[in-house]
């Protein structure tokens, strides 16, 4: 669709419209940050103030690191997401080239295991899993945080539609040349899906670093919460008083994932898009 | 050169091993394939699969975390589910979400990249603006609108008062607070479809506008009832789909906002379980929530990977 | 440099049978087409002695050594592919680099970072440094090793694989359609070096194709290949000049053999249309039989000594020569005569034209296709002799 309606007014309805929507779509971050600039005396006023007379940056910011361990939520998130979509790499890659470029008895079988489990809704596992980990001692472990999302079928899938489009010529090559089958698959297939793999390791990253549901039931220690479980602890705690840190809090928590997508908005939306498209 | 033809020359070479080693090869061939799916299906098994049928198995016994012991009770647990006004509150509350906030965001999604494709200025600017909801950790956004919704010193209470309309108790009247809940769902949400529509919309080619502007078809609204929304039915339907989808599963705003309540007003199928499950330790029946659960998810899931399959195109 | 032995190669997918007992024997340093139409098996039967497919049953002798069962990189041959396969994410120089790197190195020599660390890594690089150095210098890649394969031509990718095979020194090279991604004229170019190469290294060379004239320009032998079974094998001058099938003498030779259906009478005279030719058979050999003239052997003769009439149809002006298209009797298809430059000006589409024959150049095949020897007839000895 091109310009077809007039030129100018067009053009000013169009960025009239979306400028509104985006700025109704920016009012809560606007408004965090915001707050967090904000002392307690100006958190709570009958008119609307973008920007506090009295900045409480420094003041909120710290009272915020100094409530809860915030540097230890962000880090648990890094540790978490990495581990998980190390581990999902080393699981699904292999699986994955097996399915695509591998003739073997009961290959469909596989494959028809792994469409189905992508039918299943993370939660509806959640209450078995508990009971495994529980009874297996690893409950409020980093191994309850990382384990269950080690198999990701759909990253399975995923691999897997890209490996098919890998000419069958280059295995039989890497075959001739003496390769064995695991060489194959990190030395030949992984170089040639960089990009599929890092698209399916945004969506991963990005995906169980804002699960709330799975880490709220697997820990309960403070020093494991992953970022969301972390700043809903942090709420919990202040109950409605001190808004200013918990807006400082809220923003520390969003803003690595934040910043990273600026910086790489075509990979991030590719990423989760792309691969969202199962 | 090592051409090795020398090597196994000599008459004594067994023509007997010749079969043994290609049974070998084939062994050594059976014992690669079978380590590179290992990990993959064991832990399909044990983590995916085995769950699942073991919520179907627990959801027909009187299972409690920490009883010494357990028996089946059959379809009791359902019954009694069946007869809970909570479950039935619970249901409908879930159902009234989806069905809130699929047509808002799907229309959204729609709407935004509409306008975005129709000119080329700040297409990147706007995308990722709309985009940021989706990716930014639901839990502290929730809390940011929590402040947004409080009832004297919220922003939007305050805006609604500088316009003259009266303030509303958003989270905690009855009437208001799933409806309140649907709106941030679809805030975050509709970055999601926009995007998919966009790649859509991208993948229409120009030539059909160009048939239909020769057939007659003149303003926007005409092409667009003509060319762009037929072709990009699948998108759309796939959009519903996954919008249904992750809708079903609200839980995060619920649990920090809302707690189900007010009076179990934002009580949804998800909280029920995680409360059955996690409160009150009541295994058996959670399990029975979460089969519920699952076969809701189930249906859609299975209806969107079948029309993706059936949507023949050109 | 070895022979290569296949005795009864059979092959099943599923339940198809796709390779129904082939036997052939390869000489040391010779260079054997594997040419047939589509789904006649001949890739199979490559990737079969390459050890990519294991066969049904069949046994497999590379050099005197029986190599069933034994993974295709042991068996120490070499393989071009159609598609190159080319690892995209290395340089040329690591891409020829990779077969030598996986036979002289130790795991612990190639893992990444660590290898340099390693004693013994360094001089193996070098040694393989001056091998690949040698081999690209010989095909033309010296100032390519640094590039990646995107960034190189089809041809260039093409001898880069080529250099990749040539540098492992193998038994005997293996060549999959390896021309067939490459448009009409750079496919007559390489043509010419693959065969400058391989007189060059006097190399085993075991070549797989669909294009006739490949296998025609290339070979020392050719294998005709149809539906799993190779049905004749010989110098490109046997094959088509004494094809012994149908088939062959139909796949190969552009434009394709003129095929007539005729008659043999009680005493084994052949006739067409009506006309007696000067062919026989034995008698009792067959009653319907297929005649095949090449365009070449036919020429126009004045009405009274044809031996075919026609009508033109339609005239390919193909600048050296000129092909005729005649619809005659005996024939649906039309009759091609092959003609030298400026002999046919005079003719005009729809003319009545008149076709003769040298009774030597005629190819008989019965029903099934097989080829029948002809004999001597009064007739013929007076045609030959006078």
């Amino acid at each position: 669709m091109s310009s077809r309606t007039p030129g100018l007014a067009g053009a000013i309805a169009r960025h009239a419209v979306l400028m509104t929507a985006a700025a109704v779509v920016l009012l809560p971050f606007l408004w965090m940050i915001s707050t967090s600039l904000k002392p307690q005396s100006e958190v709570f006023l009958s008119e609307i103030r973008w920007w506090p007379h009295q900045l409480a940056v420094v003041e909120n910011y710290t009272r915020a690191f100094e409530k809860a361990p915030l540097a230890r939520f962000l880090l648990n998130g890094a540790i978490v997401t990495l581990s998980i979509f190390v581990l999902q790499v080393l699981v699904a890659l292999p699986a994955a080239f097996a399915l695509a470029k591998l003739r073997f008895w009961g290959r469909n079988t596989v494959f028809a295991l792994v469409l189905f489990s992508i039918l299943i809704p993370p939660q509806a596992t959640a209450l078995p899993l508990f009971l495994l980990f529980h009874s297996a001692g690893l409950l409020d472990t980093y191994a309850a945080l990382i384990v269950p999302f080690t198999i990701s079928v759909f990253g399975i899938f995923l691999m897997r539609q890209f490996f098919m489009t890998v000419p069958d010529d280059l295995v039989d090559a890497a075959r001739m040349d003496g390769l064995s089958e695991f060489a194959i698959v990190w030395r030949v297939m992984l170089p040639t899906a960089i990009p599929a793999v890092t698209a399916f390791g945004i969506f991963s990253v990005v995906a169980h670093w804002n699960d709330y549901f799975w880490p709220l039931i697997a820990v309960n220690s403070t020093h494991l919460f992953t970022p969301p479980v972390g700043v809903a602890h942090f709420r919990n705690a202040e109950a409605g008083t001190d808004y200013g840190p918990l807006m400082a809090a809220a923003t520390i928590i969003i803003a690595p994932l934040i910043v990273a997508f600026l910086l790489a908005q075509r990979r991030f939306i590719e990423g989760i898009t792309f691969t969202g498209m199962k | 050169m090592a051409d090795g033809s020398g090597l196994l020359a000599s008459p004594q070479a067994p023509v007997a091993s010749t079969p043994h080693r290609a049974q070998l090869y084939m062994l050594k061939r059976a014992l690669a394939t079978i380590s590179l799916l290992l990990p993959a299906v064991a832990l399909m098994l044990l983590l995916l699969i085995g769950p699942v049928a073991t919520v179907v198995v627990m959801s027909l016994t009187d299972y409690q975390l920490g009883a010494a012991a357990w028996s089946f009770v059959g379809l009791h647990n359902y019954v009694e589910l069946f007869g809970d006004r909570v479950f039935w509150q619970s249901l409908r509350n879930t159902l009234m979400y989806v069905a809130i906030v699929v047509p808002a965001s799907v229309a959204l999604g729609l709407g935004t990249a509409l306008l975005i494709e129709a000119r080329s200025s700040l297409r990147f600017f706007y995308r990722s603006v709309f985009f940021i909801p989706v990716m930014a950790t639901l839990i502290a956004m929730a809390i940011s609108w929590e402040y947004m919704l409080h009832p004297q010193f919220g922003l939007i209470n305050l805006m609604l008062k500088a316009i003259g309309l009266p303030a509303q108790a958003w989270l905690s009247d009855p009437a208001l607070v799933l409806p309140t809940l649907a709106v941030i769902g679809v805030w975050q949400l509709f970055g999601f479809n926009m995007v998919l529509f966009l790649a859509g919309l991208v993948s229409i080619p120009h030539y059909l506008y160009e048939a239909a502007e020769m057939d007659g078809a003149r303003s926007a609204w005409s092409r667009f009832r003509l060319v762009t929304w037929p072709m990009l039915g699948p998108v759309t339907m796939f959009v519903v789909l996954i919008s249904a989808i992750r809708s079903f599963q609200v839980f995060d705003t619920v649990h920090v906002l809302t707690k189900g309540g007010p009076s179990k007003a934002s009580e949804v199928l998800l909280y029920t379980m995680y409360s059955e499950g996690f409160e009150f330790f009541r295994s058996g029946l959670a399990a029975t929530i979460a089969v519920v659960f699952l076969a809701f998810v189930l249906l859609l899931t299975l209806v969107k990977a079948r029309i993706l399959d059936k949507r023949v195109h050109y | 440099m070895a022979p290569v032995r296949l005795r009864d190669i059979r092959k099943n997918f599923e339940r198809v049978e796709v390779l129904k007992g082939v036997d052939l024997d390869i000489a040391d340093g010779e260079f054997v087409s594997l040419v047939g139409p589509s789904g006649c098996g001949k890739s199979t039967l490559l990737r079969i002695i390459a050890g990519l497919e294991s066969q049904t049953s069949g046994r497999i002798e590379i050099g005197s050594e029986n190599v069933d069962g034994m993974p295709p990189a042991t068996r120490n041959l070499a393989m071009v592919f159609q598609s190159y396969a080319l690892y995209p994410h290395l340089s040329v120089f690591d891409n020829i680099a990779v077969p030598l790197r996986m036979r002289r190195l130790s795991r612990l020599q190639r893992a990444p970072l660590l290898r340099w660390i390693v004693p013994g890594t360094r001089g193996h690089e070098r040694s393989i440094k001056g091998d690949i150095i040698q081999v690209a210098e010989l095909l033309g890649l010296q100032d390519l090793l640094g590039r990646k394969p995107a960034q190189l031509s089809g041809g260039q990718r093409q001898r880069v694989a080529v250099g990749r095979a040539i540098v492992r020194e193998p038994r005997a090279f293996l060549l999959d359609e390896p021309l067939s991604n490459l448009d009409a004229k750079l496919r007559v170019h390489m043509r010419t070096e693959i065969a400058q190469l391989h007189r060059r290294l006097g190399a085993t060379f075991i070549y797989v194709t669909h294009d006739q004239a490949e296998a025609m320009t290339m070979s020392d032998r050719i294998a005709v290949m149809m539906d799993g079974n190779i049905v004749q094998v010989g110098t490109p001058d046997q094959i088509y000049d004494d094809p012994q099938d149908l088939r062959v003498a139909e796949f190969i030779g552009s434009p394709k053999i003129n095929v007539l259906d005729a008659s043999v009478d009680a005493d084994g005279r052949i006739g067409l249309a009506g006309v007696a030719l000067p062919l026989a058979l034995r008698r009792g050999s067959a009653d319907k039989v297929r005649i095949g003239l090449r365009p070449e052997a036919l020429r126009l003769v004045p009405m009274r000594e044809a031996l075919i009439d026609g009508i033109v149809a339609h005239r390919e002006n193909l600048g050296a020569e000129v092909l005729l298209h005649l619809d005659v009797p005996a024939s649906a298809q039309p009759v091609i005569v092959r003609l030298d430059h400026g002999k046919a000006r005079t003719v005009a589409i729809g003319a009545k034209v008149g076709v003769t024959f040298a009774p030597e150049t005629a190819l008989c095949f019965d029903a099934a296709g097989r080829r029948l020897p002809l004999v001597e007839t009064a007739m013929l000895r007076e045609a030959v002799h006078g």
